[in-house]
């Protein structure tokens, strides 16, 4: 039996669950959720079965069907295209969401009958972005992606008796309009030149095909992918995003959706690489948005606030490294261009894992003190000690530690960045934000981290575990995800050493897989990774010492070895966190409260005002509509004046 | 004379005469709701025979009417429309006075659009579009005491005269520049006549006004939204559905059999109102607050996609013109259906009136949102695929110096954008909002014919949307046909 | 025998007014006798064509276009009877229920 003839089941059983849930779910005790882990969970063993079957043999597995058959020549398509990437989409998709499945059973416990409308969306979700992996060519993936962006759409507003939930579902639906029509508007370029979607036949065509609509088609799709990813300038819905419940901002906001941008920049990268323009303009808006995003993680007050802004910043990352890499690619570099389309990718899947974890881990806490701000929260270690080191462990992940799953993805991103920096300066540029990035990141994750779990119980705190509140951790069925997760954000970089190179699997061009051994000397004789775990370390340092110094005392960090120089480094300024108030609340939380407020101001300015402008001007067409049948009557004659006007004017033109 | 082409419009006249006399026999609803079904169903099958057959084209006498592809496959359209119409009016219409005239009036303007469908000649298109618009007035006032109804009526009655004077008034005209009424043999010498080319833009103009006028294409949509507000729900089914498509098929065949070869000359323009079109329809419905009104607008923004079709001009674009027609019969007249039947038990015509509509009707509120996001063209129903032919057809189409076209799709394409905002909107509000305060709360008991009547336009739209090839292929069959 | 021109200027001066007819007066009922103005302009285009080529299709038309214009007259005095009954007016900017 080859498995992966039954690939097309792997949407189907979550889209059979959907169906299922939807139509009988409000009948069943459980309000379907046993039904939805059931679909889920079967899409995620096929999932995974396939996923190993097309990694372990380096197939690649193709079936189409036609579809809309606009002529002989003319087809639209529904087929499958399973390559290593798909692979990779596969397991990152369908294990995080099984194990957020998991988790809402317990989560959504108290919910009530609203429950089967979150089981129904959940299970339409996992089978459209599952089918969206799926997909071998960019008109099925973009109707996946509307379905995605819908079932966003619904779950963001899950909670519509909130004003602000109902808004930020709003917002998300039209902020990612934006992306969509330019995703529409590459789809309409692509199929006028080479009258096809199919991945390969397009990938096939390129030479011949013109270079500047095809720079032009790039620039379009990737345009949706700023949309769906969040990227810099359309960055702006995913923190209001974070209005839905905790496990939806984890499976969709973190963990999968918005890795389906990343995801379509990867299918079109060789479009991409066929402009040096285009190329550079991704990793810009790349590396922007990581830096940006990170900025304004420093100072957010909310617990999913850090993560939705973080979630930002890692996706910038990625989409860096795909800029990185197709950049190199059009210079001829087509190793180092396999390489940092790998890391691209390889940091999707460790991201995925991470964040997955933080996200819930976050919800867990949230569920314990029933509020999202951190200044109300502190001490929570004491009650929470299974969120509390499987928090450590991503964070530690995300921040860039080895040997963590993060360190290795984003070392590999920033190298090939500094990489592409010989052959265009502005990625040295982008090199130096990247770096920066990733002390924020170090020090905004961990400043969360111990205002959490650390220091002083808060009002929130004591208000769970006085007055009669449970002082014990959430049930086993939100804890076992949050251990899976936090072992996969620990080990999902070794994944680089299996076999043949796993990570040689999401290589685009295979050519370059290196043994163990010979990657370790690579990573390791680099300056350039010293100076990211330098980066990182100091970020936590600074987190440590800003946020922790009152509940763990001197002598105790002293009496370690690499803390003790750092300690003693930073003695003489025993008043660093009032320094810190002073100079970094107004150099660091300014910039970053200005960026927002541009943000705020200019560009949703811009994306509100488009909304708004169509909206007022459809209140005007409507009062046209006066009711009067006169009116009507005279509009008639000015119409056909009008049209006999043109005729005349359009002939004469002629 | 041979009859055979005339067979489906004889038989549903027939029974349309017949019904006011088998009222005086059995005064029963639902009695006469079959009858008039079972005539409907009749004439379908003479259309089948005629696929079945594979005749050919039919002629009647001296060419005024003819039966092919095109015309057989809209008169199926029609006489499914009528049929759903009468399905669900069985229902709603319980009770009224003069039902046996209202069946019968449906079947009268049923027998116009066929009318039109199958002629070939000014003077038969004109008769048959002024005897659907007879019957239309009529029935929009059928609710005698209703003052929304009669107002409705008043309105549509105006506007039609005036328009269908235009349309005569340019007949006329068209008459005296050629000396013939007849599609082919205007189309033969209209290219000739370059020293009254004023003139003939004049005529042009004029009968736009008649089609536009059915089709609610801006400047001449105003009456529609107050008409298909007015009207009894089950008329505005048939009028959107029915009676604006007839506008099409008259437009198709003026403009491309008899207008073809001064193409050049109103190409532009009328790609021009049906940007217009779509856009003032689309921004309009974007803040209605009645679930019909939002229709009506957006079935204007519709019409404007259809005018693509004629713009383009190409056997293609009008296979995606038809398409878009066969389809948006099923998903707006499912649409307007839904409303009508959810009006039986007694759920307002506001959009709020829909709130937490899924707790009530899981089927109503399932139907609604298949019909709708099949207006919106979200794949995979039946309103994405047609939109896909017909965005398609400017860029597939395009020929030396008329890559302009292209902008056409691109209107399309961001117009499509837009109206996703207003059906979606109802979409959450029958599934994510609560009932609103106060209103009752109990599962809803939907009358039978009507819920069928839904459920047949579902399945439609679905069936069309997972298989659309078939239909394609039916569709072309019948652009060809009239391009023949 | 009368030049095309003149039955031409005619036809096109009473369709004018009946045009100007249908937008001025405020009575339904006047709005109604101007459209029958408008048609019956065009009838005698079509009459006049007709002579003129010495073809009867023309006339034909006309005829049946009479008979239509008949039903339409009588179809809109009904509804406007109704309306009448209804809100006790015909006066055009009286009715404005359904608007926006």
């Amino acid at each position: 039996m080859d498995i992966l003839e039954f690939a097309w089941l792997i949407p189907v059983l979550p889209l059979l669950a959907f169906v299922i849930v939807g139509f009988l779910g409000s009948k069943m005790k459980d309000k379907g959720g046993i039904v939805a882990l059931a679909g889920v969970g079967g899409g995620m063993v096929l999932a995974l079965w396939t996923a190993f079957e097309l990694l372990t043999t380096g197939r690649i597995y193709r079936a189409n069907q036609d579809w809309v058959v606009l002529s002989s020549e003319y087809t639209l398509e529904m087929g499958i295209y399973l390559d290593n990437v798909a692979a990779m989409m596969l397991i990152v998709v369908s294990l995080i969401s099984f194990l957020v499945v998991v988790y809402s059973l317990g989560y959504m416990h108290d919910q009530g009958p609203r429950r089967h409308r979150y089981f129904t969306e959940i299970c339409l979700f996992v089978g459209v972005m599952l089918g969206l992996v799926l997909a071998n060519n960019f008109f099925q993936m973009f109707v996946f992606w509307e379905l995605v962006g819908l079932c966003s759409y619904l779950l963001i507003g899950f909670w519509y008796e909130r004003p602000a939930a109902a808004r930020a579902a709003k917002k998300a639906f039209l902020v990612t309009r934006v992306g969509d029509v330019m995703f529409m508007v590459g789809l309409f370029i692509l199929f006028t030149e080479l009258r096809t979607f199919n991945y390969e036949s397009v990938w096939g065509m390129l030479d011949s095909a013109d270079p500047t609509m095809m720079a032009f088609a790039a620039f379009f799709l990737f345009g949706g992918a700023i949309g769906k990813s969040a990227q810099f300038p359309l960055h702006d819905w995913l923190p209001d995003a974070m209005e839905g419940p905790t496990t939806v901002s984890a499976l969709i906001h973190a963990a999968t959706m918005v890795n389906a941008g990343v995801y379509l920049v990867a299918r079109s990268f060789p479009i991409i690489a066929t402009s040096a323009e285009v190329s550079l303009f991704v990793g810009a808006i790349g590396g922007i948005t990581a830096f940006v995003a990170a900025t304004m993680a420093l100072c957010a007050p909310k617990i999913k606030g850090v993560l939705a802004y973080s979630t930002v910043s890692q996706l910038g990352y990625m989409i860096l490294g795909l800029g990185a890499g197709a950049f190199l690619w059009h210079h001829g570099h087509h190793v180092a261009a396999s390489v940092a389309f790998g890391a691209g990718l390889f940091h999707l899947m460790n991201h995925a894992f991470f964040k997955g974890q933080l996200f819930l881990g976050a919800g867990a806490v949230i569920h314990f003190v029933h509020t999202e701000e951190l200044a109300k929260m502190g001490g929570l270690g004491k009650y929470m000690k299974v969120s509390m080191i499987t928090m450590l462990i991503s964070c530690l992940s995300i921040a860039g530690i080895p040997p963590l799953s993060g360190f290795w993805s984003k070392d590999e991103v920033l190298a090939m960045t500094f990489e592409a920096g010989d052959a265009g300066l502005t990625f040295m540029v982008l090199w130096i934000l990247g770096v920066l990035t990733a002390f924020m990141t170090a020090f905004y994750m961990f400043r969360m981290w111990f205002m959490v779990f650390k220091g002083q119980p808060n009002e929130g705190t004591k208000h769970a575990t006085e007055h009669g509140g449970h002082k014990h951790e959430a049930p086993v069925s939100m804890l076992l995800p949050l251990v899976v997760l936090a072992a996969l954000a620990f080990g999902s970089g070794f994944s680089l050493f299996i076999g043949d190179g796993f990570f040689g699997a999401i290589y685009y061009d295979h050519a370059h897989v290196l043994s163990i051994g010979e990657r370790l000397t690579e990573v390791f004789t680099s300056p350039l990774t010293y100076i990211s775990i330098v980066a990182a370390v100091s970020g936590i340092m600074l987190a440590y010492f800003s946020f922790n110094k009152t509940k763990v005392s001197a002598e105790k960090v002293v009496s370690k070895g690499f803390p003790k120089a750092m300690h003693q480094l930073l003695l003489d300024r025993y008043k660093f966190p009032v320094a810190y108030d002073k100079i970094g609340y107004v150099g660091v939380y300014g910039t970053s409260l200005l960026l927002d407020k541009f943000d705020r101001y200019v560009i949703d300015g811009i994306v509100n005002g488009i909304s708004a402008f169509l909206i007022k001007s459809g209140g005007v067409v409507r009062k046209l509509q006066n009711g009067f049948v006169q009116s009507y009557a005279t509009l008639l004659l000015i119409g056909v004046s009008f049209i006999m006007i043109l005729l005349y004017v359009v002939g004469v033109l002629r | 004379m041979d009859y055979t082409a005339l067979y489906p419009e004889i038989i549903v006249a027939l029974f349309a005469l017949a019904l006011p006399a088998v009222n005086l026999l059995l005064k029963d609803n639902r009695f006469l709701a079959a009858v008039s079904l079972a005539g409907l169903g009749l004439s379908m099958l003479s259309v089948l025979m005629y696929f079945l057959d594979d005749m050919g084209p039919i002629a009647f006498d001296n060419g005024l009417m003819v039966l092919d592809d095109f015309s057989a496959l809209f008169m199926m359209v029609f006489l499914s429309v009528a049929f759903l119409v009468i399905l669900a009016s069985s229902r709603s219409i319980e009770g009224e006075k003069h039902v046996a005239e209202y069946y019968s009036l449906v079947l009268l303007a049923t027998v116009g659009m066929m009318l039109v469908a199958s002629a070939t000649d000014l003077f038969v298109l004109y008769v048959g579009i002024e005897i659907t618009s007879l019957s239309s007035y009529a029935l929009v006032a059928f609710r005698k005491k209703d003052i929304r109804g009669t107002e409705a009526a008043t309105k549509y009655f105006i506007f039609g005269g005036i328009s269908s004077a235009f349309t005569l008034f340019g007949i006329s005209l068209i008459y005296g520049l050629t000396g013939t009424t007849s599609f082919e043999e205007i189309g033969a010498l209209v290219g000739t006549l370059e020293e009254y080319k004023e003139m003939l833009w004049m005529a042009l103009v004029m009968v736009i006004v008649g089609f536009g006028f059915k089709v609610a294409m801006v400047p001449f949509h105003s009456w529609a939204p107050d008409v298909y507000d007015g009207a009894p729900t089950t008329i505005t089914a048939m009028l959107a559905a029915g009676s604006k498509k007839m506008g099409f098929v008259a437009m198709f065949k003026f403009f491309l059999i008899a207008m073809l070869a001064i193409k050049a000359d109103w190409e532009i323009v009328v790609a021009m109102l049906a940007i217009i079109t779509m856009t003032v329809g689309n921004l309009a419905a974007l803040n209605q607050t009645s679930i019909k009104r939002m229709l009506a607008y957006s079935s204007i923004a519709q019409a404007g996609y259809i005018l693509i079709a004629v713009a383009v001009g190409t056997e293609f674009a009008l296979t995606g013109g038809i398409f878009h027609i066969m389809t948006h019969a099923f998903m707006k007249g499912g649409a307007f259906i839904v409303v009508a039947t959810l009006a039986t038990v007694a759920i307002g015509e506001r959009i709020a009136d829909y709130k937490g509509l899924a707790k009530r009707s899981n089927f109503m509120a399932f139907s609604m949102t298949v019909l709708l996001f099949s207006l919106a063209g979200i794949p995979p129903l039946a309103g994405f695929a047609s939109k896909v032919v017909l965005f398609s057809s400017p860029i597939m189409g395009t020929v030396q110096g008329a890559e302009w076209m292209v902008w056409l799709s691109v209107a399309g394409i961001i117009n499509s954008a837009i109206s996703l905002y207003y059906y979606a909107r109802v979409v959450k509000y029958m599934y994510v909002d609560e009932l609103e305060e106060g209103a009752p709360s109990e599962k809803l008991k939907l009358p039978k014919a009507m819920a069928a009547a839904v459920a047949i336009c579902v399945v439609a739209v679905i069936g069309i949307g997972v298989f659309p090839e078939y239909f394609i292929q039916f569709c072309q069959d019948a652009a060809q046909a009239l391009f023949a | 025998m009368i030049p095309l021109e003149f039955v031409l200027m005619i036809s096109s001066v009473l369709f004018v007014i009946g045009a100007a007819g249908v937008i001025l007066k405020k009575n339904a009922i006047m709005i109604l006798m101007s459209i029958e103005i408008m048609l019956n302009a065009a009838n005698i285009n079509l009459v006049a064509f007709s002579s003129y080529f010495g073809d009867a299709t023309g006339q034909g038309f006309a005829l049946f276009s009479i008979g239509i214009a008949a039903a339409e007259v009588t179809i809109g005095l009904a509804i406007l009877l109704n309306l009448n009954k209804l809100r006790k007016t015909v006066n055009v900017d009286d009715i404005n229920l359904l608007r926006w």
